[in-house]
């Protein structure tokens, strides 16, 4: 009678042990495991994008520091449309061209350059110019010249030349140029 | 009455029920469910630190790593490669006016004089020119527009506005389509 109290206890306490310390245990740990899971995984792609940066970095250490530049002047990180303005102004006078009226506007629609394999999309900024100048055919041709070969891009939209006296002309030309804004990503 | 007496007591051979105290092996069986519950708990307690411990030790990893990715760098280098892109783009796109002007250098007849220019683009994204000239006759104006017709970058040529000035010139207004390709900007 005893020996059967004792087996009795002993059931019932490793009954209650179960159902109500050790059964409380597996949801939890099923979440901490899950976590653990998904720990693991970013680490492997912290460790996946690290050798990639590294990659990256190597690259980009490799490109001497004038293309940089270069680059930087082809599309800044601003509209600097009054770095522009000087430097057609330059190339006008350059040219034998006289600068009569310029005007900047930078515009809000972004021009979209798109990536094709991935549909991402990057945008430029864009600054429209509007000027006009008088001179010479062949002041505007050489004109034209440097402003397409300029290191800042320069498209030009629209040309109207009208006669303005012996061998003079009026040429109004509508230009767009562009930047991209850069900034913090991560 | 040979019977000997003997200090060994006489026991009865035939079995004797033997007492075996019932039930314990149940007990044994209740006394190892018990530990095994017991072990359980104390090995889900540990399991459930050891796997807490490890989510810290995992968190700081992490937070390390991400550290160490000099991010001030990475964001310089992103940057500049979407600045690559964006001008790999750019430049594939750059028109050149200096095209359309080495075309009329080229095609303009001896006897044609073209005064005013508008150059802009179609609707369509064609480059569209629009010229007012004088010519000598309008024998000279078709064999300008001949010679404008058969240059392959020309798609499509309109003449308006035919009048004489009254010095024996003709004046006339052009429009000329192009192909696109004609105000693609080319390294020379």
């Amino acid at each position: 009678m005893f020996k059967a109290l004792i087996s009795l206890f002993l059931t019932a306490g490793a009954g209650v042990i179960f159902f109500t310390e050790s059964k409380n245990y597996f949801p939890e740990i099923k979440v901490l495991r899950k976590q653990v899971s998904s720990y693991n995984e970013t680490i492997n792609t912290a460790k996946k994008v690290r050798i990639s940066i590294d990659k990256t970095l190597g690259i980009y250490n490799s490109i001497s520091q004038d293309n940089v530049d270069r680059i930087n002047k082809m599309v800044p990180s601003g509209s600097e449309s009054m770095k522009l303005v000087v430097q057609i102004d330059d190339m006008m006078r350059k040219s034998g061209l006289t600068l009569l009226s310029i005007d900047s506007k930078d515009t809000i629609n972004n021009k979209p350059v798109s990536i094709g394999k991935k549909n991402e999309s990057k945008t430029a900024g864009s600054v429209f110019l509007s000027m006009k100048a008088k001179g010479s055919y062949e002041s505007f041709h050489s004109f034209v010249e440097k402003l397409e070969k300029n290191l800042r891009l320069a498209d030009v939209n629209s040309v109207k030349i009208n006669p303005a006296g012996q061998d003079d002309y009026f040429f109004f030309i509508e230009a767009v140029s562009y930047w991209r804004k850069t900034g913090d990503k991560i | 009455m040979d019977e000997k007496i003997s200090f060994i007591p006489k026991r009865n051979l035939s079995p004797q029920p033997v007492s075996r105290g019932g039930g314990g092996g149940f007990v044994f069986l209740s006394f190892l469910i018990f530990i095994l519950s017991a072990a359980l708990w104390g090995g889900l307690h540990l399991y459930k630190n050891y796997l807490s411990d490890n989510i810290v030790r995992l968190g700081k990893s992490i937070e390390n790593q991400k550290a160490s990715f000099e991010i001030p760098t990475v964001n310089e280098v992103t940057d500049f490669s979407e600045k690559i892109f964006v001008a790999k783009k750019l430049l594939a796109e750059h028109k050149a006016f200096s095209g359309i002007l080495d075309f009329l250098q080229d095609f303009t007849m001896k006897d044609v004089m073209f005064n005013d220019l508008n150059y802009s683009f179609a609707e369509t994204g064609e480059p569209a020119l629009s010229l007012s000239g004088t010519t000598r006759s309008y024998a000279n104006l078709t064999a300008q527009i001949q010679v404008l017709e058969k240059y392959n970058q020309v798609r499509q040529v309109s003449v308006s506005g035919l009048s004489s000035d009254g010095k024996g010139m003709v004046k006339f207004n052009l429009k000329i389509i192009l192909d696109p390709a004609i105000a693609a900007y080319t390294v020379k």
